[in-house]
Formats: structure tokens, sequence, C-alpha cells
């Protein structure tokens, strides 16, 4: 497909160009003819007068004398002229003196002067000491002057061809040479990126013609940034389908815990044994582990679409949070939780469901990941803009590294080091997202071996 | 108590969470087998160590401070192939994760109490 493209810009190229030439030396060719032309037929007809004149006055004493032979030679003497094509002579009551050129330019003598195109004549009178004796007709031909002007003619022709000639090789060559090969390179480059994966090199460096450096940048941008758009895209797409699999296989534990207690259930309701408050309680317990990993992953997919929502209104953060550590006080009594607060209340627009789910995250984390018995502190501080809630836990900490994707959507899949404990890894990003859309900001401090504090701050009420 | 105790056999239940160790041993002992329980690989090795041999062991996959590899490898080079080993896993490819651990079975979860029972007869008949 290239051959033809390219071709045609050579041609067309070498067609504008040649008849452009052509067009220019031909009009050049024709006003120096012209030039070339009229000056030398003035030269003529100058010389013309000039020779008549001459003529007749060379002619006046043979003519007076009556001197034929004077008068022949003289007029021979002029005639060595080869312009002059003829020339008559008349003086006295003799016959004229004719002398023309034959068919071979020879020099005759004629009794009449033949008809003859394209010649000028011109006309003396034979002076004699102020009598007229005669009168003498000269005439001159341009016939040399054309020949001379056919050459100019064709030398020009000539000229204009052989131009053009080396015009169109001279442009076949470059054309072909910037054209041609920077196209059929840009082809390689193009094959060469649809069928490998890997990004090859365009190689412009030889090609000086701005057009083909400026459309191989693009040309590479483009390939640049559609290879890195698709291996976004498929890393997206990898680390969405790891998580569905980590997600499926969350769900299986609580979903094969209760089949089981079910089972279990079923069992001793046909053998008539009782049933036991601790298993109803383990199905109480699996039913809300299921419960919690769908509310999480019911808002993952809200927050990927943008319809998560907070609904803030004017809450007593302190009572809030008191409630909650109370709660878990009650859920986990093997655990001490030592809550710390400002006396004076403090009123601020939040969603307390929301704050709630944080605060259940930062709870429930801080249980996992600490020793059984290690107490659990919550504290609340307060500056005139924020509030601050800090949860401290005396866990194995958490390293920098780990620290930086804590927060990060599916962190369970980007760290391999979590995979050993339950659950989805949202929390975090949840949280985050919940106390961002508050206009708060979520964070840590830890060091490894020294326990973990996570704590949110919200923005207090503007007086 | 309608139990009647004639099924023979020591089993070894690997199972990081509680309920379903708890349901397994609960249902297993009524058919008069002795079951025990650990929730990871390393309190598994311990439990060979101190109450073993086992007749039949069934191997959870992910689980903390041990996981179902790394307790199927250190089982292999201290005991052989001595015992077999059922695999119980969430893993969508539960076949791939037995054939990984060498393991005779597996059991893909969720499973129900019969399939379990099923399993337990096939090594241990009654």
């Amino acid at each position: 497909m290239k051959l033809p493209v390219v071709r045609s810009i050579v041609f067309y190229v070498s067609t504008l160009l040649v008849v452009t030439v052509t067009l220019a030396l031909g009009v050049y060719g024709f006003l120096n003819y012209s030039e070339i032309k009229n000056s030398r037929i003035d030269s003529l007809k100058k010389n013309l007068s000039i020779q008549t004149s001459q003529l007749s006055i060379a002619l006046a004493l043979p003519g007076w004398n009556l001197d034929n032979y004077g008068v022949d030679r003289i007029i021979d003497s002029f005639l060595l002229d080869n312009n002059i094509s003829a020339v008559v002579v008349d003086v006295g009551d003799e016959e004229k003196s004719i002398r023309i050129r034959d068919s071979n330019w020879q020099i005759v003598t004629s009794k009449t002067v033949p008809p003859m195109t394209s010649e000028f004549k011109e006309e003396k009178e034979i002076v004699f000491k102020n009598e007229v004796i005669g009168s003498v007709q000269v005439y001159v031909t341009s016939k040399f002057i054309q020949q001379e002007l056919m050459g100019i003619v064709i030398r020009i022709v000539f000229f204009t061809f052989v131009l053009d000639l080396v015009l169109v090789l001279l442009l076949y060559f470059l054309l072909s040479r910037n054209v041609l090969k920077p196209l059929t390179e840009i082809e390689r480059y193009a094959v060469a990126v649809s069928s490998a994966g890997a990004v090859p090199q365009l190689q412009m460096d030889g090609y000086f013609l701005t057009e083909f450096r400026s459309l191989s940048v693009s040309i590479e941008d483009m390939v640049t940034q559609l290879i890195k758009a698709k291996s976004d895209a498929e890393l997206t797409g990898n680390i969405k389908s790891q998580f569905l699999d980590i997600a499926a296989h969350e769900l299986k534990t609580p979903v094969t815990a209760l089949t089981l207690l079910i089972d279990m259930a079923n069992v001793y309701v046909s053998k008539g044994m009782p049933l036991g408050k601790t298993e109803l309680e383990k199905i109480k317990k699996q039913t809300n582990r299921l419960k919690t990993l769908l509310e999480d992953l019911l808002d993952v997919s809200r927050m990927e679409r943008g319809f998560l929502v907070v609904r803030p209104v004017r809450t007593d953060i302190l009572a809030l949070v008191s409630e909650s550590v109370d709660d878990y006080r009650n859920q986990v009594p093997s655990r001490a939780f030592i809550f710390t607060k400002p006396d004076a209340e403090i009123i601020l627009d939040c969603d307390p469901e929301r704050i709630n789910q944080v605060l259940g995250n930062l709870l429930n984390n801080a249980i996992h990941y600490s020793p059984a018995g290690s107490p659990i502190e919550v504290s609340i501080a307060a500056t005139p803009a924020m509030v601050r809630v800090s949860i401290k836990d005396y866990g194995p900490g958490i390293s920098k590294q780990l620290q930086n994707k804590l927060f990060t959507r599916f962190f369970r899949v980007v760290s391999s080091e979590s995979a050993i404990h339950p659950g989805l890894g949202l929390g975090l990003y949840i949280s985050r997202t919940i106390i961002e859309m508050h206009g708060g900001a979520i964070g840590l401090s830890s060091e490894e071996g020294h326990g973990s504090t996570f704590y949110f701050d919200l923005p207090r009420l503007r007086e | 108590m309608t139990m009647i105790s004639k099924a023979s056999g020591k089993i070894l239940i690997i199972e990081d969470d509680s309920d379903i160790a708890f349901v397994l041993k609960t249902m297993i002992e009524l058919d008069g087998y002795v079951v025990l329980t650990a929730e990871n690989g390393q309190v598994a090795l311990d439990l060979i160590k101190s109450e073993g041999p086992f007749q039949l062991i069934f191997l959870d996959m992910q689980m903390p401070v041990m996981n179902g590899w790394s307790f199927a490898e250190t089982f292999y080079s201290l005991y052989g192939h001595t015992v077999p080993i059922v695999v119980m896993t969430a893993a969508a490819d539960s076949k791939q994760r037995a054939k990984e651990v060498k393991a005779n079975d597996c059991l893909a979860k969720p499973f129900e109490i019969t399939e379990f029972q099923a399993m337990v007869k096939k090594y241990l008949p009654i």
C-alpha cells in the first residue's frame, strides 16, 4: 500500500515542478527571443540605411562618369555583406544595374528584381554636385537573423529539457530518500507495535524533514501512552480478578461454617438431641461475619460508582465514641478498653452510622492485631478546628512499607503479608473514604514492635 | 446418648475457623471416632508429636502461623506418606491445591456434613 502513495507524491511534486520550470524557462526564452529578434532587425535596418547612404555616395562619381565597371565594383564591394540580398542601381539612361543573390547565395546579374519576402528595402537618390543623377535600392534579408534566432530557440528548448530531467531525477532521489524511507520505517514500527508486546524504537535520526521528525515523536508518544494505558488496564483487571478470588474465598468460610452448623442442627433435631445456645450463637456469629463481608463489598461497589453517601447530622462525638467503646466492652469482655476524653461536650456534623462503622473497623483491627489480654486505648483530643479520635493497640506494629499501602483499594491483593489474616482488607479503604467525605483525614503512627495508633480527624463546626 | 462407639481411628482436623472445627469434631465423634483439632499447622505438628499417631488428617490451607502448604511439607519430611491427608479448601481450584501438597483427596468449601462423613468412611471404614 505504501508504494502507490509514495509514487503519487513523487509524481505530483515532479509534475508540478517540471511544469513550473518549463513554463518559467519558456517565458524567459520567449522574452529573450523576441528581444534578440527586435534588436537584430533594428540593427539590420539601421545598417541598411547607412549602407544605402554610403552606396549612394560611393556611386555618385562613377554614376556621373557612367563608369559601369566602377559601379559594379562598388556594388560588389557592398555585397560582401551577406545580409544584402540585392542591389538595384539606376543611373542615366542606361539599363539598371541589378545584382542579386541566387538560390546558392551567389552574386549574379539579373534583369529584374525577383519578388522577395521577409526582406527590407531602402532606396536613396544618387546626387552628384546637387544634381540627382539616379537612385539606388538595397535589399537586405533577415534570413541569417532567423537562423541565429532558431539556434537560440533550440538552445532554450534543450536547456529546459535537460533541467527538467535533472529536476525529476533529483526530486525522485530526494523524495524516495526522505519520504519513502521514513514512511517505510514508520510502517515497520507500526507492524512491530501491533505484533510484539515490547515497545520498539522508531529510527528517524537520518531523516531531516521536520514533518517526519514531529510525526515520529507524536507516534512514539501515542504508542507509549497506549501501551501504558493497556498495561494499566491489565493491571487493574488483574488486581480486580485477584480480589474477586479473595472475596469468594473469604465468603466461603462463613458459608461453610453455616452449612455445617445447620447440618448439625438437623442431625440434632432428627436424633432428638437438644440444640444448645452455643450452636445458635455460632450461627449468629457466622451470619454477622457474612453480613459484614457483604456490607464491605457493597460499600466498595458504591464507592467505585460514586454512590456512597454520608448524611451528616448534629452529633455529640464524645457520646458516639463512648457508646461504641461500651458496645465493644460488652462484646469482647476479655480485653480492656481504656477511654480518655475531654470534659466539655463536642458537637459536630457527621453521619453517626458511618463514623460508627469507621470506629468498628479500627477497633476490630486493634483487637485482631494485638495479643490477647493487651489493652486498647481510645482517646479523643480536640483543637478549635478539629477533633481527633485515636485508637492505640499494643500489637506488633506495622512496617513503613506496609503503612503506605494500608488505606488503598485492594490492599489484600497487593500485600501478600496480610494473606494469613481473614478478611477482605477493605475496612481501612472504606474508612478512609468515609472520613474524607466528612472533610477529615485518617492516618496512623506505628513502629514495629511498639504497637500502632490509628486516628481520624473530623472538622469542628465553625462558630 | 444414642451414640454407639463402633468406629475406630484417630482423626486430626487442622482448621483455623473454630466453628467449622467444632461442628466437624462433634459430628464425627457421634460416629465414634476420636477427633482432635488444631487451629494451625504448628499446633497440629505439636499435637502429632504428643498425641499421635493419627489415621487421617483433614487440612485447611489458609491459616495463620503455619499454613497448609508448610504443614504438608514438614509432615512428609518427618513422617513420609504414612497418613492420608484430605485438603479442605475454599480455593476455586481445590483439586489443584490437593495436587500441590500431594494430598490424597480434597473437599471443596463449602461442603455439607454428609460429604465430610463420607470422606471419613472412605479412609476409615466402620
